[in-house]
């Protein structure tokens, strides 16, 4: 009962501060689940891939309904990037639990580094769009199989990667962008989420705490996203995946 | 894909609940089987509206998409 209660309030926390720094909260649950309720790496994957389809559908629901995913390009990207999330759920699951725990060491380090670039960098103006050239096309694709793979091995949305190719390479508005790659991951989720399913990986409980505790998270640091200063909080979220993957690599290296 | 993910978490729970009093996990499996298939069911509908507008291109990758997806539940499922 305790530990659905944690893991409850820290769903809770993680859908809060990830609405404010605007990114999925994967890259927080994992972590989370492993190094403060001692759960295994692997049923922390799984599990955090299926809370990812839950919150990124009532996402994805809403741009859908407002027209802001631009379907031509997650169609273009997503057999890419489902492929790739299949292909990481396989590679994990061969993998020592230490492995992963080290990878996931290294990715939570790129992307806290990611969100402390993105806290200390000064607005800047919108590019104009690039013109698609077939260069780009492969270029995108080739970066959404990473993205899916980084996704089925680790268990995070993938929008880190998303985003900045459908912005950089392909051309697509931020908001626009945002809304396709939430689209997106619930799709790469569910690829990487069916493999870890069949495999019996998933914690159902788990599951069902997290998804209770972060989609009234989400909401409330959407509402109080204008008050608190999204720099300060990319700030102390950055730190934060800092201090988890510095524990991740300690303990996977000792 | 809200409700499909909202179904799937209900029957998730009256799932956890039937194994916990009859030790039978089947609607368990099925709740998070709802959960994934959600995103997959609505690509489905994408590719439809995108047959009936005759969008070849996009019909094609979508079917893509699907069939990636539904080849990755049969290999997870035989090996």
């Amino acid at each position: 009962m305790l530990y659905l209660l944690a893991l409850f309030a820290g769903a809770l926390g993680i859908g809060f501060v990830s609405a404010i720094a605007g990114i999925g909260g994967g890259s927080l649950m994992v972590p989370f689940m492993v190094l403060a309720l001692g759960f295994d790496v692997k049923v922390a994957v799984a599990t955090s891939l299926l809370c990812i389809v839950v919150t990124s559908c009532s996402a994805a629901s809403v741009y859908l309904r407002r027209g802001l995913i631009d379907v031509k390009s997650a169609l273009l990207l997503e057999p890419a990037t489902a492929l790739g999330a299949i292909a990481g759920a396989f590679i994990t699951l061969t993998l020592p639990a230490e492995a992963v725990k080290c990878a996931l060491g290294f990715i939570l380090l790129y992307v806290s580094g990611m969100m402390l670039k993105k806290a200390l960098a000064r607005a800047r103006s919108q590019e104009s769009a690039p013109k698609l050239l077939p260069a780009r096309k492969l270029l995108s694709v080739a970066a959404s199989f990473l993205a899916g793979l980084i996704s089925g091995m680790f268990g995070v949305g993938g929008g880190v990667i998303k985003v900045p190719v459908l912005t950089m390479i392909l051309g697509l508005p931020i908001k626009v962008a945002v809304a396709t790659s939430s689209f997106m991951v619930g799709l790469t989720a569910a690829s990487g989420g069916v493999v870890y399913l069949a495999k019996g990986f998933t914690d159902p409980v788990a599951v069902l705490a997290l998804a209770a505790g972060i989609m009234p998270g989400a909401t409330l640091g959407a509402k109080y996203m204008r008050k608190l200063n999204p720099r300060v909080v990319r700030l102390v979220f950055s730190l934060i995946l800092l201090y988890a993957a510095a524990r991740l690599l300690y303990s996977a290296l000792t | 894909m809200r409700y499909g993910v909202i179904a799937g978490l209900i029957i998730t729970l009256a799932g956890i609940v039937i194994k916990y009093v009859l030790g039978d996990s089947t609607l368990v499996t099925v709740g998070l089987l709802a959960i994934v298939v959600t995103p997959i069911a609505s690509l489905a509908a994408i590719s439809a509206d995108l047959a009936s507008s005759r969008d070849k291109h996009g019909l094609a990758l979508s079917l893509l998409a699907i069939a990636i997806i539904l080849a990755s539940i049969v290999l997870s499922l035989s090996r």
